[in-house]
């Protein structure tokens, strides 16, 4: 009999596989061999730890999806709480970072002057009525060179010429030229008793202004008119209005 | 990891006790009993890593102790379970020389009453250094003879699984293998002393 051979008789004789002659047969050897009772209780301490060894295994798998799983559910919880709070509040940033910029890209100040301007009107008094002057006159039949014309030649002492020359340099195009008409209203105003045109030239200012990327100026006399509840252009502008020359100011760098 | 909600004490004892897919049973026990092994085990000078030694070391006992009908019927499955991992765990404790620390672990009466016997605890000992001792063969080896002594497969069943060519072949390679694992807790003299011990207490 070779070593194979004796521990699979061993093996046989551990799992009740031989029959009575050779068991006993065995059981002899094993009382007077040593060395097969030596194999006999190594064999049978072996299989018994392979087994648990082989539990051992399937309890740890088990372990590794259980360890797995919590360190997914850990992760989750922690993706769950910033999800929940954080990212809502990253994702409200993000939608009004988007929209900001949107609105920045799509932003004109002649955007925001269309939409509030608002047109100067001659005063319809019955007392005044036919007695328009020349510079109101061609104010109404919107004849902007022959009024400035006119306000040029004529070099009025008066405040009303240079602010329809204001009016109507505003309505070509030339915005310093409107400005520097209304400073002429301004040093008129200075000296004179009664100041005329004040809350009409913030307005048109501003409006002047906006056309000129001066948004810091327009912004000022805007807040002007905000802060004076009597002001006749008090409500010419609104918040959104405000806003959005804030983001003209960004938008310019300034 | 998923646990049959009707899955219950009753149900884990007896297939522990049949021996027939204990990965259900386990996975019970680990839902069950997993977390408030490892409090106690974190209140008391443990590590996470220590609490999942202890808790695989005490599924072991656990689960012997069922099929080697050692586990008493009267006490339920989560106060053996604890008590076991208690006793494993001072043990341990013990064995680290940790005398002031074992002092300040909460232990009653009740624990100790259900604890693993020092047989239990002196295989398991002997279980970590065989475990060592199997992991060191190679892949083959490791396989064939856990699929015969564990999974109980016959010479044809693992000739098919492991593609071998004949029974034969299948029976020459588990006997070159059993013999290398033998010949290694042979050669190691504190094993080999308590293979015979563990032996005489049988």
């Amino acid at each position: 009999m070779n070593k194979q051979e004796i521990f699979e008789l061993l093996e046989d004789y551990l799992e009740g596989r031989l029959d009575d002659r050779a068991k006993v047969d065995l059981e002899s050897k094993i009382a007077s061999d040593v060395e097969l009772r030596e194999q006999l209780e190594l064999l049978t301490f072996t299989k018994r730890q392979l087994k648990d060894v082989g539990l051992w295994r399937e309890i740890n798998s088990v372990h590794e999806t259980f360890k797995s799983d919590r360190e997914k559910k850990s992760k989750g919880q922690v993706i769950s709480l910033f999800g929940k709070k954080w990212i809502g509040i990253a994702a409200s940033f993000l939608l009004i970072f988007a929209f900001i910029s949107i609105s920045l890209y799509q932003l004109q100040p002649s955007k925001i002057v269309d939409d509030n301007y608002i047109a100067y009107k001659l005063p319809v008094m019955r007392s005044e009525e036919g007695q328009h002057t020349a510079v109101e006159l061609f104010y109404q039949q919107r004849d902007w060179d022959n009024l400035l014309s006119w306000v040029e030649k004529e070099q009025s002492p008066e405040q009303k010429p240079y602010f329809f020359a204001g009016l109507a340099s505003y309505e070509k195009g030339a915005y310093s030229e409107t400005l520097n008409y209304f400073n002429r209203v301004g040093e008129i105003n200075a000296r004179a008793e009664k100041k005329l045109f004040e809350q009409e030239m913030d307005f048109y200012s501003s409006l002047t202004y906006l056309q000129l990327g001066e948004f810091d100026e327009a912004y000022r006399l805007i807040d002007k008119m905000k802060e004076n509840r009597s002001h006749v252009y008090h409500d010419a502008f609104g918040r959104w209005d405000r806003f959005k020359i804030r983001l003209l100011k960004l938008k310019k760098g300034g | 990891m998923t646990v049959d909600k009707d899955y219950d004490d009753e149900k884990a004892i007896r297939d522990i006790g049949l021996n027939v897919d204990l990965q259900k049973p386990i996975r019970y026990l680990y839902a069950c009993h997993y977390n408030g092994v490892e409090r106690y085990i974190l209140r008391n000078s443990g590590s996470t890593f220590d609490a999942e030694d202890i808790f695989q070391e005490t599924l072991m006992v656990t689960i012997k102790a069922i099929q080697g009908s050692r586990f008493r019927a009267d006490s339920s499955l989560k106060s053996y379970v604890f008590a076991i991992a208690k006793n494993l765990w001072i043990s341990e404790l013990r064995r680290r020389k940790s005398a002031s620390k074992r002092a300040e672990i909460y232990t009653d009466e009740q624990d100790m009453q259900i604890k693993p016997t020092t047989n239990e605890l002196i295989r398991n000992e002997d279980f970590k250094l065989v475990l060592g001792l199997f992991e060191s063969l190679g892949g083959k080896c490791k396989r064939i003879l856990l699929l015969f002594y564990y999974q109980d497969m016959s010479m044809k069943e693992i000739m098919e699984a492991e593609n071998y060519t004949s029974e034969q072949v299948v029976r020459n390679k588990k006997y070159k293998c059993l013999k290398t694992l033998i010949d290694q807790i042979k050669s190691d003299p504190i094993l080999y002393e308590n293979v015979k011990d563990a032996l005489n207490y049988e």
